[in-house]
């Protein structure tokens, strides 16, 4: 089957649409027509390696657990004080000095500390297992989130599309990744890691391309990829035919990529006006090897494709452990800032200082994205409020962290069926009260209208004493 | 195993009512094998770890049936469970008989797949039974299965696609072996990214005008330039030249692009399908040839080239000489064509070609990767630690190349060499291992240096440089400092050579990057073999071999694992890492078992600086974590007679706070001299434990020691065999492959230690060759 981009246009005019298509184009017409329920939802996982540090994202005047009273230094790993449920609102509170980019949308932020998520090995990451909640650093073994929701959510052609610096998470020689890598954070099923972008660049042709193309140009290049999948896809079935088990089953992914590529192509073709309106510009920053630089290029392309209706969810990598902030003036890379503590870093800050000015620069562009989203009309808000972005650590909460408290950031909406503007923290690990991610994420597959099972992830054996089934009724609106 | 479930699934088909009757007496065999074994700890009264076996759940298409009893095959796998001090212990047939159960009712009931997959990755090996393998008692035929293996990214790097990057990423952990055929995938990302690939190589090649002929503004070309595009391209791109078959149907192919969207846009869709193809992605491995009488079918001579290609080079069977030259000659059909080509291939070939770029760069692969040394850069050290600990130049670019070339050493002698590479005191430090080539180096530099016109030609030399450089343009005086500081390097460099020659030594004349050898500075970073540095202008305080091998003292260095390379790779970034040193040993030396890691264990050692390591490692002794910890800790921390820079130590220094002083510069000088710190020795015994053989387990007072008893030993070396096997087969070993196993046993010890004839027995294994 091919679709030329006239036959789409043709059939976009007369209401003959094929599926796939019909559904890409559902979010277009649901705004057109006000339907609040039927308004697309997006999520957008930005995932900082080395941790997100815990305590320095207490609002001003509550007790921060995270600190030792006597002396005001933070305490360690596992180190946090007893203390219930704090569920408090933000609207009379400062937010702490890390997160003060985000205080025009403090009423759509949602803090939610001391979550655990215990028992995921690994080196200075949890790898899939960030957000599969399995043990799983370098092998997948079962889907994650962002994939779960991405195919849940994406009407158009990614189910989810991943930006990242690198892959290797721990590289001595570091310089950003040129083209696709692994940064061993996403999977739609045990075995299918998914691969990243590293180049903004070529994430700019590969989703925007049609936006530098002639019309013509485009329809000759969906008529030669449809045939150039029809093609393949007869040439693998003879191959197909002479295995079986395991080996069949693994070469299923190749021979089904080619399907997905086609659709991808005719999903893409439905969208040529949007993605022209919404493509970022293609400027010479998409080539700037500076983290920061990067980390502003991943964002502003993430957003547009998020506008355009490429995807509905976006996870960002926007560091690993090798990179050096230089423009920070930082020539120690993010592990050894790990492990300064309070010892002063290149720049004379001291390690924590150095960590929480990182943490600015990524919070900086989630406020640029935010308020890119909420200048979008749609239905009767705008469009950060069906959108949520989670900022959170692959590390957990801190640099190394066997999880017992993970901090997440979650600023947007999800068409109003999650709460906001409160700051959560949850008792101490093991704790009556206490909660783990599991029950987060499956907060965020309920408000994106999954079915979904009573736990996510992998059961804590050190926790059978609680329950920990069902979603966070905190965040449940 | 697989087999062992295949077989008795297979069987089960044809014989359900005396396999239901064999089913019923099993079950009940299990059930006497928990209420004897587990349910002391584990039944209605206890529940140890909150799991209760007494009411177990027979019914395995319930999943939390399956979960229970894969819990329990994990524990009696890894032997951890029943516990160890546990008197009443089951017998090994027991043992084996409940794992077998469990095994075939996951196997009936459709569950437990995800544990079946984690059994393919290489991590995973040893949990075939060792004992089993080696014990002489498994009759079945070795084969492999019928296979794709995706190309490794090494294999792609080699294709020639200019700069293109390899879309081919491994998922096998980065500790380990990495090019695992089953766990080798290409997905939807893999086809994007070698679209990727395909469009700039296009690009690249559009630009140099190699598709000239198919311009848009010219006619369609004619019949024989097609046929011809179709048959260089597919060349360029898979290899080889397409068979009658391939070059009809792409040129069919063609013919339609160039109808759809032109002539240059036709050619380029064309060369992208035969980029995207299967076999531009996948090795193939069908078993093309024979059938024998056992359904086993034998690799095609095409199949054997590239397969014994890949298992040795990165290259295509052309690229071989050898390779090449016997497919040709029809000489690549039977067992002992391929001993013979194998044989050929190690005796000229095992260690040469460019120091970078290997004949065979899949032998010294394989040493990196099963000892893992060439991981040493990847442990993150601290700047401010290295100068207060008297390390003035962490090298560990050197480190590897030093251990590479012991490695070379021993497999050039190709005598015991496992023995060898375990308990060798014979290292190389600063040198490009080649005598030969350091001597005539050595040579000719020292009579340069030594010319009495030495000094003037460096300055003649940086006169002309100078006068080459815009930097130096109009700006007399500071060519004038240039060419006083070059006169003052010459004449720092004169003397350091005469000194070193009037103190007797071989002045170290440094070695430049050829093709015979990386290039080596100076000895500023060979600290960590507990040897006096200098750099370029200081005066040589080692007395440097120019003929290598040199012998390391004899109690303080025994093979790769003790040395600085492996012990660097296996530190964390402020001290030791015992723990993985343990599992090293435990794994890759005693083909040991270890469970996953419980979701609850907290990796944390506690800190307190008045104590070393190993007394802060006690908590581990604790029941609960002793249960794993006593297989890996033992043979952990017998390292501690080494710092985590690879320096041997006898003792630990403590300041006058009792605590744990680390610094060795200046400071620690005055400090010792002021009898202001204490020493205490450092505790580095442990035992060997579970290698079968009681002449070898038991305890041992260091690495050294611990090193030459399990460097002697048969578990060693047959777990060295079984982990050399999974990197030449790119799979996990199963039970069936016992006669390629210890075939390959047996050609090493009849042989003197040979490891070339370990890799010809089993490349020319069964194993090998047949497919099914």
């Amino acid at each position: 089957m091919l679709y030329s981009r006239r036959k789409v246009m043709k059939d976009l005019s007369v209401g003959g649409l094929s599926l796939g298509m019909a559904s890409c184009l559902r979010s277009i017409q649901a705004h057109a027509s006000g339907n609040e329920k039927a308004l697309p939802k997006r999520v957008v996982f930005v995932v900082k390696s080395s941790g997100i540090d815990k305590f320095n994202l207490v609002p001003e005047g509550l007790e921060n657990h995270f600190i030792n009273p006597d002396d005001g230094k933070k305490l360690g790993n596992r180190g946090r004080r007893e203390g219930p449920l704090v569920d408090v609102s933000l609207s009379d509170r400062l937010l702490p000095e890390k997160l003060k980019a985000l205080e025009p949308f403090k009423n759509r932020l949602t803090i939610i500390q001391s979550l655990s998520g215990v028992g995921f090995r690994g080196n200075h990451t949890k790898g899939f297992g960030t957000l599969s909640l399995h043990d799983s650093e370098n092998v997948a073994v079962a889907p994650t989130l962002d994939c779960l929701l991405g195919q849940h959510l994406s009407a158009g052609p990614y189910p989810m599309y991943g930006m990242a610096m690198n892959g290797r998470l721990l590289e001595p020689g570091w310089k950003p990744e040129d083209s696709y890598c692994y940064p061993n954070l996403s999977a739609y099923d045990a075995a299918k890691p998914v691969a990243y972008q590293g180049s903004p660049r070529k994430a700019f042709l590969e989703l925007f391309g049609a936006a530098v193309a002639s019309p013509e140009q485009l329809e000759k290049k969906l008529a030669l990829n449809g045939k150039l999948m029809d093609f393949l896809t007869e040439d693998a079935r003879r191959v197909e035919k002479q295995l079986s088990g395991d080996e069949k089953e693994r070469f299923a992914l190749y021979m089904h990529s080619f399907e997905s590529l086609r659709s991808i192509d005719e999903k893409k073709a439905a969208l040529t006006d949007r993605i022209r309106e919404h493509a970022p510009e293609l400027t010479d920053r998409f080539d700037s090897i500076a983290p920061s630089a990067r980390i502003e290029s991943h964002f502003e392309i993430a957003t547009a494709a998020l506008i355009a209706g490429l995807t509905n969810v976006i996870t960002l990598r926007p560091d690993t452990l090798g990179v050096k902030y230089t423009e920070l003036g930082l020539s120690n890379s993010v592990h050894a800032l790990g492990h300064l503590q309070e010892n002063t870093a290149s720049n004379g800050w001291t390690g924590h200082q150095a960590r929480m000015e990182i943490e600015k620069l990524q919070l900086k562009q989630i406020a640029n994205m935010a308020k890119k989203f909420d200048s979008i009309p749609e239905g009767n808000g705008t469009m950060l409020d069906n959108t949520m972005i989670v900022y959170m650590s692959c590390s957990s909460g801190d640099h190394h962290c066997a999880g017992h408290d993970w901090p997440f950031v979650l600023l947007g909406g999800m068409g109003g069926k999650l709460t906001a503007g409160r700051y959560l923290e949850y008792p101490k690990y093991g704790d009556q009260g206490h909660r783990t991610v599991g029950s987060l994420y499956l907060s965020l597959m309920h408000a994106a209208g999954m079915q979904t099972p009573d736990t996510f992830g992998q059961p804590d054996s050190s926790l059978k004493h609680l329950d920990l089934t069902g979603p966070l009724e905190q965040l449940m609106a | 195993m697989f087999l062992r479930i295949s077989t008795v699934a297979i069987l089960a088909l044809g014989f359900t009512s005396i396999e239901t009757a064999f089913g019923m007496e099993q079950e009940a065999s299990v059930r006497r094998f928990v209420k004897s074994h587990c349910i002391g700890c584990h039944g209605e009264e206890m529940q140890e770890g909150k799991v209760a076996l007494h009411k177990a759940p027979f019914d395995f298409t319930k999943g939390e049936t399956s979960a229970l009893w894969l819990k329990v095959l994990e524990q009696l796998k890894t032997g951890d469970m029943p516990p160890p001090d546990e008197k009443n212990q089951p017998i090994e047939s027991e043992r084996n008989s409940v794992i077998e159960w469990i095994d075939r009712q996951l196997l009936t009931a459709g569950s437990g797949e995800a544990y079946r997959k984690k059994l393919l990755a290489p991590e995973y090996g040893n949990w075939v039974d060792h004992e089993k393998l080696f014990s002489g008692e498994i009759q079945t035929l070795p084969f492999s299965p019928s296979r794709l293996w995706r190309f490794s990214s090494e294999i792609f790097a080699f294709k020639n696609f200019g700069k293109a990057k390899s879309p081919f990423t491994y998922v096998t952990s980065e500790r380990g072996i990495r090019d695992y055929a089953a766990m080798s995938i290409a997905d939807q990302s893999t086809v994007q990214m070698t679209m990727i690939v395909a469009d700039a190589f296009l690009a690249e090649r559009e630009k140099r005008g190699d598709f000239k002929d198919f311009a848009d503004d010219t006619p369609i070309p004619g019949e024989a330039t097609l046929q011809e595009v179709i048959r260089r391209e597919f060349f360029r791109v898979i290899g080889r030249y397409p068979t009658p078959d391939e070059q009809n149907k792409y040129l069919a192919f063609l013919k339609l692009s160039i109808a759809t969207g032109g002539n240059l846009d036709g050619l380029r869709t064309t060369i992208k399908a035969m980029f995207l193809s299967a076999p531009s992605i996948y090795r193939m491995e069908f078993g093309l040839g024979e059938v024998d009488e056992h359904g086993r079918r034998h690799l095609s001579p095409d199949e054997l080239a590239h397969s014994l290609a890949f298992a040795l080079t990165d290259k295509t069977p052309g690229q071989n000489t050898f390779i090449r030259e016997a497919l040709q000659n029809d000489e690549l059909k039977t067992r002992e064509d391929v001993a013979r080509l194998v044989q050929r291939l190690l005796d000229e070939q095992l260690t040469t070609g460019h120091w970078d770029r290997k004949d065979l760069p899949r032998i010294m692969r394989f040493f990196d990767e099963f000892f893992g040394f060439h991981r040493a850069g990847t442990v993150f050290k601290d700047n401010d630690r290295k100068r207060a600990e008297k390390i003035p130049q962490w090298n560990t670019d050197m480190l590897i190349h030093d251990a590479r070339m012991l490695i070379e050493h021993v497999l050039k002698k190709d005598q015991n060499v496992i023995t060898e590479l375990l308990t060798t005191n014979e290292y190389f430090i600063a040198h490009p291992g080649n005598n030969e080539y350091a001597r005539e180096h050595y040579e000719t530099r020292i009579a340069e240096v030594m010319d009495p016109g030495f000094v003037d030609a460096r300055v003649e030399l940086r006169r002309e440089q100078i006068s080459r450089d815009f930097n130096f343009v109009d700006m007399p005086e500071k060519a004038e400092n240039a060419l006083k500081s070059a006169r003052k390097d010459a004449e720092k460099t004169v003397a350091k050579y005469k000194t070193a020659l009037d103190k007797g030594m071989d002045p170290f004349p440094g070695y430049p990057f050829t093709q015979k050898s990386r290039g080596i500075g100076d000895l500023l970073y060979i600290q960590p073999y507990n040897l006096p540095t200098n750099n370029r202008i200081e005066e040589q305080k080692w007395d440097w071999p120019l003929e290598q091998p040199l012998q390391m003292p004899k109690d303080q260095r025994a093979g790769l694992l003790t040395h600085p390379a492996w012990l660097a790779a296996f530190s964390l970034n402020e001290d030791n890492d015992p723990i993985h040193r343990g599992i090293w040993v435990y794994e890759r030396l005693l083909a040991g078992v270890l469970g996953d890691v419980p979701p609850d264990v907290d990796a944390a050692v506690p800190t307190d600086p008045h104590k070393t390591l190993k007394e802060r490692m006690q908590p581990l002794r604790a029941e609960r974590c002793w249960k794993c910890h006593r297989k890996i800790n033992p043979l952990g921390e017998p390292f501690e007679i080494f710092d985590d820079w690879g320096r041997y130590r006898k003792d630990h220094y403590f300041d006058e706070d009792g605590k744990i002083y680390a610094r060795r510069d200046g400071e620690f000088d005055r400090k010792l001299k002021q009898g202001k710190l204490s020493t205490r020795e450092a505790d580095a015994s442990g035992s060997i434990g579970f290698s079968g053989d009681p002449k070898v387990d038991g305890d041992v007072k260091n690495a050294v020691e611990m090193m030459h008893r399990l460097g002697h030993s048969d578990r060693a070396r047959q777990s060295f065999i079984r982990h050399l096997f999974r990197y030449l087969m790119g799979r996990n070993e199963m039970l069936s492959d016992s006669k390629t196993l210890i075939e390959a046993e047996q050609a090493y010890l009849n042989n003197g230690g040979s490891f070339k004839s370990l890799v010809v027995s089993l490349l020319s294994s069964d194993s090998f060759l047949y497919r099914r």
